[in-house]
This record gives structure tokens, sequence and C-alpha cells, in this order.
């Protein structure tokens, strides 16, 4: 098996693979990164590594291998990186008591650096001294819509089911929207309450609006309009009326959506803390997660804020439901007219 | 040749045996104004009921201009071809005379261009003034609602005007007024003005009177 180094070297293919400082984990304070595709043996390490052996941009320094101590390679530091201290003590975390895996021991190269120190290896030391590498592919995408179809691509290439494709964007962004989903899965089920209540309330007004206004349909009938005339003009009145409150919720809707849903979405947020809280102190710990989901959750940001507008969209969804409300309530009112006789109205009146 | 005729007519109300109105036969002509008298329960707003196609016989036919009524379309029939005035005038009480009168005349599918001006017209030949056609109809005496009513059923020249005691609840001046109203339709505008009244006062102007 071999001695455990307390170094881990890192080699790059490419600008895109170093996600740390693309998302701005990482990034340099000094010097600059190594030049991708070269194998000119630069390096890039860590600022408390160069703070606690007083290194700097330009100085070499020696690795060698663990199982061949004689194996000795030399490297130029090009830049030195700096990391965020929240993902520095979750990588802290998780690494242990090893101490190549501490974020502080990473030493970072391009790839052809790393495989011209591997290849001599190879030369100089047999299998089980050589130096170990273990290749870790990083797949970048533009959208989550392009990792579903690289992971469709990649089940029809022959990946069995027992893998499984999961990326940590993807996994950590969908953990941000969860209190965004758990308001929206709310407000959906709202939605339909107030809708049905709605329609009810809507239907009961009509049915009293059409029994106060009997009389004048009686007259109507009585003068000769069509009773198919007469339902047109209730149903007009009523779209009008259904117009004017579009108008007036939109207008309203506009303003008060964004700071009420912020509002509720801090309570969700709180809501989702206190239950992790609570759930740390039934445990006496935090809550052991399998290895993939505590480093892809751990320390997400939830979406706590929202920015809304009324589109084109929303604009016609709303009139949608507004005509459809309308249309069905006002289905009682030509019931009602239908069924209505202008002789028995006249004879009967109040 | 008559505008309008019953053959045979009998009314009764649903579930009701007793019959309102008993093979009833008249005739009624243009050119002549006709009242209808009878005592109370005999039948006579029943029977502007049925003519006016409000109502539906349960025996006999009535003829319109020489077509079975129940042929017609009732509606298209009450708007074009007779005008009702009701006892109790049924005008609608938030639109003001001006605009009673004009609603009728929509209705009918009148297509004058200057609609306004004719529904004032006719208004003015109820005596009606500008300032009263401006007014609600809660805001007129019954004298003037009845004018209203009148003006109503004329606005769209139908041959055939029955009237449910038009007099009913007026002064004997305005009763006149009425009736003259009445009379110069029939005979110098060449219509059917059937009146129906319980006064014998009222009835006696008419050029034919039929008892129930």
């Amino acid at each position: 098996m071999g001695v455990q180094g307390e170094f881990t070297v890192i080699g790059y293919s490419s600008d895109a693979a170093m996600t740390d400082f693309i998302n701005g984990t990482s990034s340099i304070v000094d010097g600059q990164m190594f030049t991708q595709a070269t194998a000119d043996m630069t390096v890039v390490i860590n600022s408390e590594l160069a703070s606690y052996n007083d290194l700097s941009v330009g100085d070499t320094i020696q690795l060698s291998n663990p199982n061949a101590e004689d194996e000795v390679y030399e490297l130029t530091i090009c830049g030195i990186y700096e990391k965020e201290a929240a993902a520095d003590s979750m990588m802290n975390m998780m690494s242990g008591f090893s101490t190549g895996a501490d974020s502080a021991n990473q030493i970072y190269v391009s790839n052809q650096t790393l495989q011209e120190i591997l290849a001599q290896s190879e030369e100089a030391s047999d299998s089980t001294t050589a130096i170990r590498s273990m290749i870790q592919g990083t797949y970048s995408f533009d959208s989550v819509a392009m990792f579903e179809t690289f992971e469709d691509e990649a089940r029809e290439l022959g990946l069995a089911d027992t893998y499984t494709i999961s990326s940590g964007d993807v996994t950590t962004y969908e953990a941000s929207l969860r209190p965004l989903e758990n308001l929206s899965q709310y407000a959906g089920y709202f939605l339909i309450v107030i809708l049905s209540i709605g329609a009810a309330i809507l239907i009961v007004l009509h049915i009293f609006s059409i029994r106060e206004r009997k009389y004048e349909i009686g007259v109507l009938a009585a003068i000769g309009m069509k009773k198919w005339k007469i339902v047109i003009q209730f149903l007009t009145e009523v779209l009008c009326v259904t117009f004017c409150a579009l108008f007036i919720g939109m207008g309203v809707g506009t303003v008060s959506s964004v700071p009420i849903t912020n509002q509720l979405l801090e309570q969700q947020i709180e809501s989702m803390n206190s239950e992790t809280l609570g759930q740390e102190e039934r445990f006496g710990r935090s809550m052991e997660m399998p290895p993939q989901e505590r480093n892809e959750t751990r320390g997400v940001e939830y979406v706590s804020t929202i920015s809304s507008g009324v589109n084109l969209v929303v604009m016609l969804e709303m009139i949608g439901i507004g005509l459809l409300l309308t249309i069905l309530s006002g289905c009682t009112a030509l019931i009602f007219i239908l069924r209505y006789d202008p002789l028995w109205i006249l004879s009967n009146r109040d | 040749m008559s505008v309008l005729q019953l053959q045979d007519v009998s009314y009764s109300y649903k579930g009701n045996k007793k019959q309102i109105l008993s093979s009833l036969n008249l005739e009624f002509q243009t050119g002549k104004l006709y009242a209808i008298t009878g005592k109370s329960g005999a039948g006579k707003t029943t029977l502007l009921s049925l003519i006016s196609g409000l109502a539906v016989p349960t025996q006999g036919k009535i003829y319109v201009e020489g077509k079975e009524i129940s042929t017609l379309d009732r509606y298209h029939y009450r708007s074009h071809q007779i005008g009702v005035i009701f006892q109790s005038f049924n005008l609608l009480p938030k639109l003001t005379a001006l605009e009673n009168v004009l609603l009728s005349m929509e209705i009918a599918g009148v297509k004058d261009r200057d609609k306004i001006s004719k529904a004032k017209e006719v208004l003015k030949k109820v005596s009606l003034t500008e300032e009263e056609m401006s007014r609600r109809i809660l805001k007129l005496s019954g004298g003037q609602q009845q004018r209203v009513a009148i003006a109503r059923a004329l606005s769209y020249n139908p041959q055939i005007i029955i009237a449910d005691e038009p007099t009913g609840n007026l002064d004997p001046d305005t009763q006149n007024d009425i009736m003259k109203i009445f009379l110069d339709i029939a005979r110098k505008e060449d219509r059917c003005v059937i009146v129906v009244t319980h006064a014998p006062a009222v009835a006696n102007m008419a050029d034919e009177i039929y008892r129930l």
C-alpha cells in the first residue's frame, strides 16, 4: 500500500475544471495561475502553506515520493491562492486526520506537469512505490438542461443504473430553492382554496343579483327582448366588472407580491433552520448525512428574496382565470334567466 | 280584413279546471278603438296576455295579420308587431323616460340614425315636456308614467296597440287626454287600439265595445 504523503498535487487539464476559482471560493492573491497545457513544472500553493514556510512567488519547492525519498521533483511557485474560510473549514472537516487532504496542503499544477511527474516516477520506481494518481473528471455545463442531457447521453452510452450522476452545483442550487418550492406549493394550495371559495361566493352573489333584477328581466322579455340577449347583457355587465377587478387586482398584486413573498420566504427559511437546529439538539450533535449529500448541501444559501413582475404571460393567466370564474358564475345567471316567465314575474312583482 | 282574430279561444290556469276564458271569438280591425269591459275576474287582463303572446291559449287559435300567433317568434312579435301598455306601466325605474323609449326602439331594431329625435317626437306626442323626458321614471307622476308607457308602445310603429286599464289611476282630465291619444292613434294613424277598462265612461269613447 505505501506511505501516505503530506501533500496532494492536483493537476487540472483546463481552467474550466478549476471550479473553485470560477465560483469565487478560491482566488489568486499573488502571482498568477500556471499556464494550461504546458509541463513547465510551475505550481500554485495555498497562502497558509506559503505563510508558514515563508514561501513567495518565484521560490522553488521540492516534493519527494513518500515511498522513495530520493525521488525528488523541483517545482517553481508561480502563484499563491487563498480559499474562503467557510469552504476551507468544510474541507478541513471532511479531511479528518489526513494531512494530505488538508486544503492548505493542496498544490495545484497543470495536468501536463502532473503527467510528467507520474511518468518520471514510473521510470524511477517500481509499481509498488511509484506515485499513485487518481483521475477525476469535471464536466462543466452552461445550464441544468445541458446537465440533464449529459445524464441521458451517459446512460445511453451504457452507464449502469447502479451509478448515479450528480452535480454539486445543481444539488446546491436545488437545495437553495427548497424554501421557495415549499412556499410555491403552499401558495398553490392556497390559490386553489381561494379560487374555489371565490367561485362559490361569485355564484351566490350572481344568484342574488339576478333575483334582485327579476323585474327588469321580466320587463325586457315582456317588451320583446329575446332571452339570449338578456343573458348577453348580464354577462357583459359582469365581464366589465371582471376587467375592472382584474385591473385593480393586478395593480395591488404587483405592488404587494414581492414584499409579502419575501416575508413568507424569510419565515420558511427560519422554519427550516429551526427544524435543523431542533434535529441537532435532539441528536446532541450535527446529523450525519451520506457523504455526497453532506458535501453538496452543507453551507447552502437559501434563496431569500425574489423579484417579480407582471409580464404578458402572467397577465394572460390572470385574465384567463378571471374569465373562467365569470363564465362559471355567469352560467348560474343564464339558468335563472332562461327559466323566468315574464308574465309570472310581472304578475308577482313584490 | 281583420288584423287580429280570436277563434274559439279558451284559457285556464295550470292545474285549475275552471276556465277564465271560454270559446271566445273576436275580431279586430285597424282604424278603430276597441274597448273590452267586464267584471273583475272576467278575464280582461288574461285576454290581453293572450293577444300579446305572453300567455298561450289552452284551446283555440289567435291570428295576427292572417298568421297564427303560435307560429310566430313571440319576442319578435312583441317587439315589432304589437305595442303593449301594461296596467302597472312596467317601465324600468332607473332609466329616464327618454331612455325607456329608446330601449324599446333598440329592441325593435329601429334603424333610424337619429333615434333620440324620434323618441322625443313620440314623447311630445303624448304631451311630455323636454324636462320631463330627462327625468327618471320614479320622479314622474302616475299620469306622466302612463304617457311614457304609451310612447314606448308607439315608438316602433306597431299595427296593434293594447292597453290594460290605461286610465285606472288617473284624474278625469288626464283620462280624457289619454283616450284622445288612443283615438288619434287608431283613427289618424290607422292602427288597431284595444283598451281594457272597467270604467263605462272610458268604454263609451271606443268605436266598439266587447263585454266579457
